[in-house]
């Protein structure tokens, strides 16, 4: 039964910039995903990169060599070992669902690595878990879009345009699970100017309280 | 951090109150009957890990999932059987399983003389007829709907619905059902129906400074089917029954950003198979628990209530936890119950449930509460 189930109330520190951004009309697509992939590496230096990975990615590689309970009972083990690392947790969970896909007989893209898939799927769990899952709850709330299937689609296009970014951080993390000479890949929209922050309308979604006492106070 | 718990210089929680206590005389009083050392030893060691679990507070702070790692130190009547090989994984597995932390456990030999509910035969001996079904009744609508469904199927069997309770408040709802569940058989089998027999035992922690304790309570299963296992024994039956739907069973987190015991386990098919294994380990017999309703939704087990003239009940079931707020819920669910038992659960998407919840609890951003997933359920119902 569902109970005392504990859901994260707000983003975590680094991830409300890219929900604001998110929300707001004037930024574009590219500024938002800039700030989600700085987010990201924000969070993998502060929590100390991906605790148990080298372990996973080792577990995962061994799969010609023994059968797939046995690797996930390892998994288990490295999960234990790592004392509830939310990254663990997370990088574990990718893990699994790559020894799952293995079995139903699908292997990693013919570019990738199995080492690569991994790394990769464990950035996009943490993408999810961090903002995307919340993200899309919180601008339907807030009318940015209209239903899941909206969301989903806004997701799906903000996934597109993070790949190839997320494939280099994945690269890196590969090399550094610790993270701590992780850094984001080249900002894709340019920094705005002081002069062209300061003409920003002060009146947008984000001053509505604002907004609406000015018309309640307008004859 | 390692959190300690000698409960070895307070009294068991089974004699009289120490930093815990259940009321296991009301299982005597019930049933009539002694309880045996290795049950009474087996609601001990439930009790203490439940107030152990709730001593000590999680801290989500940075990277942590709130993990914790306790030690347990406990006096038992036979502290040889929890020793024995093995069962000390098969325990600790399962509250790992059930709880995600750490658990190391030990046990000494209890220099207490035994309780009276454990030592006093009772005058008379009472016995529930043949076939009997023993099943925990939380007062919640699952177990409503379970029994309506096993009532159904079994008209004149003896049902032993156990209840815990842990505020006198959820004590009087699930006896109010109970009594309307009786007059209802009764008035429809005219008497020769099903018997009802309904054990409610009371446990909880003493708190006299009035520490804030862990909110999350995830060893709370083990306190239940600890007390519906003791019943089982007490009435020769090697099967307990769990009544909940599939869905709230496996209880899938609602979105990512839930992790490990972010969502509650203590019926999951898994946390049922553990315990089932370590049961006979300490027990000495196997006892079975089963939840027969494991491959049906809650809208398909609520088609039971309006055949087995239960439909009423529905508006003073409660939600185990968010009593007060899912009192409202299921009274709200009673009023759409023709329509609403017409629809599958499994048609609604988990997204639009989350949605509904987040609705229903007025909740805009930022404002998911904890009470969330009880509501999706319901209101699931009403899409």
């Amino acid at each position: 039964m569902p109970e005392l189930d504990r859901f994260e109330k707000s983003f975590r520190r680094g991830w409300i910039r890219p929900y604001r951004l998110a929300r707001s009309e004037t930024a574009s697509d590219h500024e938002t995903s800039d700030a989600i992939i700085t987010a990201l590496c924000q969070s993998l230096r502060d929590f100390g990169g991906e605790p148990g990975f080298e372990e996973m990615a080792k577990i995962l590689d061994s799969r010609g060599n023994r059968p797939a309970w046995t690797q996930f009972a390892a998994i288990e083990e490295t999960l234990k070992m790592y004392g509830g690392h939310r990254h663990t947790e997370i990088a574990a969970h990718a893990a699994r669902s790559i020894l799952v896909q293995q079995a139903a007989g699908s292997g990693p893209r013919s570019d990738q690595s199995l080492v690569e898939e991994f790394a990769t799927r464990t950035c996009h769990s943490l993408l999810e878990h961090y903002f995307f899952a919340d993200a899309r709850s919180k601008l339907i709330a807030q009318g940015v879009h209209i239903d899941h299937v909206a969301a989903r689609e806004w997701q799906s296009g903000a996934e597109d345009l993070l790949s190839s970014r997320i494939e280099q951080i994945a690269k890196q993390l590969i090399n550094d699970p610790r993270a701590t000479a992780l850094r984001a890949p080249k900002r894709t929209a340019p920094r705005r100017s002081t002069e062209d922050l300061l003409d920003d309308n002060l009146l947008s979604e984000e001053q509505e309280p604002a907004g609406v006492l000015l018309q309640v106070g307008t004859p | 951090m390692i959190y300690r718990h000698d409960l070895a210089v307070f009294p068991r929680p089974t004699d009289t109150p120490g930093i815990s206590w259940i009321d296991v005389s009301r299982i005597r009083q019930a049933l009539g009957r002694h309880v045996t050392a290795d049950v009474a030893d087996l609601l001990d060691v439930a009790v203490a890990v439940y107030s152990a679990d709730r001593s000590c507070q999680r801290d989500f702070r940075g990277s942590s999932t709130g993990r914790r790692s306790i030690a347990v130190e406990l006096p038992l009547r036979n502290p040889d059987r929890w020793k024995a090989p093995g069962v000390m994984e098969c325990l600790q597995e399962y509250l790992h399983w059930l709880s995600g932390d750490e658990w190391a456990l030990g046990f000494s030999k209890s220099l207490s003389i035994p309780s009276e509910a454990e030592s006093q035969p009772s005058l008379f001996t009472m016995r529930p007829g043949e076939p009997n079904y023993v099943a925990l009744f939380s007062g919640g609508l699952d177990s409503l709907a379970g029994f309506a469904c096993t009532a159904i199927n079994a008209p004149s069997a003896s049902h032993v619905l156990v209840s815990a309770y842990t505020n006198t408040r959820l004590l009087e709802r699930q006896r109010k059902q109970i009594r309307q569940i009786r007059s209802e058989l009764e008035r429809r089998t005219h008497g020769a129906g099903a018997s009802i027999w309904h054990v409610a035992v009371g446990f909880g922690l003493n708190r006299p400074d009035r520490r804030a304790t862990e909110k999350s309570q995830r060893t709370r299963a083990l306190v239940f089917l600890a007390l519906g296992v003791a019943a089982a024994i007490q009435v020769e039956s090697d099967t307990l029954r769990v009544y909940e739907n599939g869905l709230g069973a496996l209880n899938l987190p609602l979105n990512e950003t839930q992790l490990g015991v972010d969502n509650y386990r203590g019926v999951h098919p898994r946390s049922l198979m553990l315990l089932e294994a370590l049961l006979p380990k300490v027990l000495g017999a196997p006892v079975l628990l089963k939840n027969p309703f494991l491959f049906r939704t809650k809208a398909e087990m609520c088609r039971a209530l309006p055949a087995a003239g239960l439909a009423g009940l529905i508006g003073d079931t409660v939600s185990s936890t968010a009593s007060r707020f899912g009192f409202q819920v299921n009274r709200l669910s009673a009023d759409f119950a023709p329509l609403a038992f017409s629809v599958d659960m499994r048609s609604v998407p988990q997204d639009q449930a989350y949605s509904i919840a987040t609705a229903l609890t007025g909740g805009t951003s930022g404002t998911t509460i904890w009470r969330s997933p009880r509501v999706s359920n319901t209101a699931s119902l009403r899409c």
